[in-house]
């Protein structure tokens, strides 16, 4: 079995953000491109899935509409808002910067 | 506000169950493609998911039902408000004590001009009265035939009642006193066009105002307790009245309250008597106004169809009898008439009490904006671990709203207690005194004033938490940037309406000690009144009657401590005088038309003597003297300073003659004005006749003394009933009290409001305060460099208070802006200033800086007093 890391606290959020931008997708659908996407190291808690998905609702960075999934079966599908897409580049700049400081530090020892 | 409502709309359930419902099947169906079994798969799905039980439980706890939201957000509400009792405890006694104040100021207005009159259907009850403005009168009694000719011609009219007011004498027996009473006599049809009559016996019936109807009396409580011990054989039983026997058929409800002059104001008792008017109306002369109407306006016609009606017969009266001058029928719905004369202050109290209020829960804004500020951190963290703006902002709701309804709860309790003060002190003179109560509408209002307050205290702070960016609020752990500037504006709001309520005082103020310095025409001090009827048959009219008050008058002269002792038919400030038109034939200044040269006057009767014991100086001329002893002698007047002036501007009016009600008598002096309705009146001008010319049975013996007037009462009702012991005494008082029952009722406004203004301003202060230390606190650090630059304490105190004092400056613009506007509510209570009274607007505006500056200077101090190193460490 692939070893999963946790989800640092917050990229939660970013992730979501970064897997939405390629269309609307499902709560299952979302979790399971992520975990597609890191070759199955990244697994989200289903806990802390939807919880996040409704928060960044409230927060008007994702819209979340009633539709048909592949399968045929009734699904609610999220995808970006406008400002939703804003956000994502403000904050995959920021990951970036973050990122790029610790790997700084890391190299400096 | 809408968008508001629709987030805080809880998610459905159901749509959320159906989501996770989904999730765990797809879930399922893929680990079935990597081979698990049906049931196995389900299972691990279920289990990788948590149960989905469980989180449909955790997501309803974010987007909770309703109910079981508001149960979990009142106990954490609780369990925070525990946390900061200081804040709990301050917000509960500041919303009690304003809530109280509304409360009970709410309901006297409530009880007083709001609830209908205790009558069957009042509205449709109307007093009618004449309207003679060209003598100068603008209501007046209607005359007998004037009724007979409403009750013919008015169909709109179910019924027409007369009534006209005067006072009778209760002869006395072996165990009571004789008694003058109060009497109103009456149709036999008013009591039921009243719709409330007796609860013992009966009312009168039709016939009993009939002439040679046997004589019947209906008494009130008070009587029926006092003299009759509440005995209810009293019916039937005959009493004599006015020397005739007289049989009582009916006891009045102790809330019965009807007058005639249909404002119970103005300090008329009810009659404690109703006898039938005999029903001669249409026999009675023309001339005199003298009979009050009461009318009730049939069910199916509107009382302003009525009204079309009644002035079509205004017209015809007006071209038949008073020659096209103008004459018209004045008409008022019974309950408008009755609050009439306290509606003004009343409307001001409630408009003062309401101010207090906006500035009290402005003031529970703020606390409670600083109070989300300190909270900050804790509310973004909440929202961070998944709580959604609808939950902050209902979290902060409830917590306010149970604050809101704690001190409103309290605030009633208060305010039942407050009412009962008010009560204790309130003028004699409020109408429907005894009505006074709190009811199920004061309390609706008090509740919806409460739910208000508490929903601005928490949508404030919660629009600005809700606002907030989380990621910055938990970096830098920071105050609330746009809460300061609403802050800023709830205090400048405060400030303008403090200063409405400041002039409001100011003005009130000033008219009140005018009003005190108003010269009254006489002396009050040591003046004692015994109101008395010389009652016995004998004494019906001429010249007994004026033996026998002079009698009366003469005994009393010898009592020890009297210094002078008169006679008069109508005391200062009683309202009492009769109006005549009198005529000055030889004055320049008549011009020959007779509206003009005929003035509408106050005239009375009064003994020789009168005027030295009522301390009314005598300008020319002279009192009437000893000399008035014969009829013919008597045919003298002595006028006021007022017509003297109109008509004799030259000052020669001594030995000029006048034209009183058909005679000649001769101005033998001129005395000083006095007031006759009350300290702010003028009044008309004032002819006084002896009482040997125009005998009166009523008089009012005025005692003028040295020391307490009072103290002599016992003495002289000694003295009294030597002279005739059968002598009714109906009341006895001093002027000084006539005085002061006559600013009573402003004295009570005006401490109220006062009362008011002081807690405006010391909310207002704190304000300041709080707005300046906050800025002040903000600063810290470019104060430091400031001070570290070289800056002096004088310059920096400067910087400080300068915010403070243009905010002050900016609110005194509004608020005086404010009070001019309004100044149509408190015209009416004002005497010798007008609203903008640039004097009373100066002293508010001086006393607001003062009060900026004392508020502001304590952290301006504090911030000259900064050290430059520690608050620069500080951040």
């Amino acid at each position: 079995m692939p070893n999963r890391t946790d989800l640092l606290q917050g990229t939660l959020d970013l992730l979501i953000l970064r897997v939405l931008r390629l269309g609307a997708l499902h709560g299952w659908g979302i979790s399971k491109r992520v975990r597609t996407l890191s070759n199955d190291v990244l697994q989200i808690q289903q806990g802390s899935l939807y919880p996040a998905l409704y928060r960044l609702e409230d927060r008007g960075l994702i819209a979340a509409t009633w539709g048909i999934s592949d399968e045929g079966r009734k699904a609610k599908f999220y995808e970006l808002t406008e400002e939703g897409r804003a956000a994502l580049a403000e904050e995959r700049a920021n990951w970036r910067a973050f990122t790029g400081a610790v790997e700084a530090v890391l190299r400096g020892t | 506000m809408w968008s508001l409502l629709r987030r805080l709309a809880p998610r459905p359930d159901a749509e959320m169950s159906e989501e996770m419902r989904f999730h765990v099947d797809m879930e399922a169906a893929e680990l079935e493609r990597m081979g698990l079994t049906p049931a196995e798969a389900r299972r691990r799905a279920l289990a990788n998911f948590g149960g989905v039980r469980r989180y449909t439980e955790e997501g309803r706890e974010m987007r909770m039902l309703w109910l079981d939201d508001l149960r979990r957000d009142l106990r954490y509400a609780a369990r925070s408000l525990r946390r900061t009792p200081g804040y709990a405890v301050v917000v509960v006694l500041t919303l009690a004590l304003g809530i109280a104040a509304n409360t009970a100021i709410f309901s006297v207005a409530n009880s007083v001009v709001f609830r209908q009159l205790p009558y069957r259907d009042p509205s449709r009850l109307m007093v009618l009265w004449d309207g003679l403005d060209w003598m100068g009168v603008s209501e007046a009694w209607i005359t007998g035939p004037e009724v007979v000719r409403l009750r013919e011609r008015v169909r709109s009219f179910e019924g027409v009642a007369a009534i006209r007011i005067g006072s009778v004498t209760l002869a006395g027996d072996e165990s009571a006193e004789p008694q003058q009473l109060g009497q109103n006599a009456v149709t036999a049809n008013f009591f039921q066009l009243l719709g409330q009559g007796p609860d013992i016996g009966r009312s009168f019936a039709r016939g009993d105002d009939q002439p040679g109807a046997p004589r019947t009396a209906i008494i009130s409580r008070r009587l029926f307790t006092q003299r009759f011990g509440g005995d209810r054989e009293v019916v039937g039983k005959t009493v004599m009245v006015d020397g005739a026997p007289t049989t009582i058929i009916g006891v009045l409800p102790a809330d019965f309250h009807y007058s005639a002059q249909g404002s119970v104001s103005n300090a008329s008792p009810d009659a404690d008597m109703y006898l039938p008017l005999v029903d001669t109306l249409d026999r009675l002369p023309k001339g005199p106004h003298s009979i009050g109407v009461l009318a009730r306006v049939r069910p199916d016609v509107s009382v302003s169809a009525a009204r079309a009606e009644l002035q079509v017969l205004s017209r015809d009266l007006d071209a038949e009898q008073y020659g096209h001058r103008g004459f018209h029928f004045v008409d008022n719905v019974l309950q408008e008439r009755v609050t009439r004369e306290v509606r003004p202050a009343l409307y001001a109290l409630l408009g003062a009490v309401a101010l207090l209020m906006l500035i009290m829960s402005m003031n529970l804004a703020v606390l409670s904006l600083v109070r989300a500020g300190r909270r900050d951190h804790e509310i973004t963290v909440r929202r961070a671990i998944g709580a959604g703006h609808s939950r902050v902002i209902r979290q902060l709701l409830t917590e306010n709203m149970l604050l809101a309804l704690l001190g409103s709860g309290l605030g009633l309790l208060l305010g039942v207690w407050m009412l009962r003060g008010l009560l204790g002190i309130a003028p004699a003179s409020l109408p429907r005194r005894d009505e006074i109560s709190i009811d199920a509408g004061v309390v609706a209002v008090t509740v919806a004033i409460a739910v208000l307050v508490g929903i601005i205290m928490g949508i404030l702070p919660a629009v600005h938490a809700a606002r907030r960016d989380i990621a910055s609020v938990l970096r830098e752990r920071g105050g609330l940037r746009g809460a300061s500037r609403s802050r800023r504006v709830l205090v400048l709001a405060q400030l303008a309406l403090s200063v409405v309520l400041l002039s409001g005082t100011g003005l009130l103020l000033e008219s009140f000690v005018r009003l005190t310095r108003v010269d009254p025409g006489f002396d009050p001090r040591g003046v004692l009144t015994i109101d008395m009827m010389a009652s016995r048959a004998e004494y019906a009219s001429g010249a007994p009657v004026v033996a026998a008050i002079d009698a009366q008058v003469n005994a009393l002269r010898s009592l020890p401590g009297v210094v002078a002792v008169g006679a008069t038919g109508a005391t200062p400030l009683s309202a009492g005088a009769d109006q005549s038109g009198a005529f000055f034939p030889t004055s320049p200044t008549n011009n020959g038309t007779r509206d003009h040269d005929w003035m509408l006057i106050d005239n009375s009767s009064v003994s020789p003597g009168y005027f030295a014991a009522m301390g009314i100086p005598v300008l020319q001329g002279s009192d009437f003297t000893a000399a008035v002893r014969d009829s013919a002698a008597a045919r003298v007047a002595v006028i006021d300073e007022q017509l003297s002036a109109r008509a004799f501007p030259n000052g020669n009016a001594v030995g000029q003659p006048l034209w009183l009600d058909g005679d000649t008598i001769r101005i033998v002096g001129v005395v000083r004005h006095v007031r006759m309705y009350g300290l702010q009146e003028e009044g008309r001008g004032q002819v006084w006749v002896p009482h040997r010319y125009r005998p009166y049975r009523g008089m009012t013996l005025v005692l003028r003394t040295r020391g307490e007037p009072l103290a002599l009462a016992a003495a002289a009702r000694q003295r009294i009933h030597a002279v005739d012991p059968h002598q009714a005494i109906a009341s006895m008082g001093t002027m000084n009290d006539a005085v002061s029952a006559s600013l009573a009722q402003r004295r009570l406004v005006l401490s109220l409001v006062a009362a008011f203004a002081a807690a405006a301003l010391l909310l207002a202060a704190l304000g300041v305060y709080g707005v300046t230390a906050a800025s002040v606190a903000r600063r810290t650090r470019e104060f430091g460099i400031r001070l570290a630059l070289g800056a002096d304490r004088k310059t920096m105190i400067a910087t400080v208070v300068r915010e403070p004092v243009s905010l002050v400056a900016l609110g005194l613009v509004l608020g005086i802006g404010v009070t001019v506007l309004s100044g149509r509510v408190l015209d009416r209570l004002l005497y010798g200033v007008k609203t903008a009274d640039p004097l009373t607007l100066s002293a508010v505006a001086l006393l607001l800086f003062v009060i900026a500056i004392v508020a502001s200077w304590i952290p301006a101090r504090r911030a000259a007093g900064t050290d430059a190193m520690i608050a620069l460490r500080a951040e």
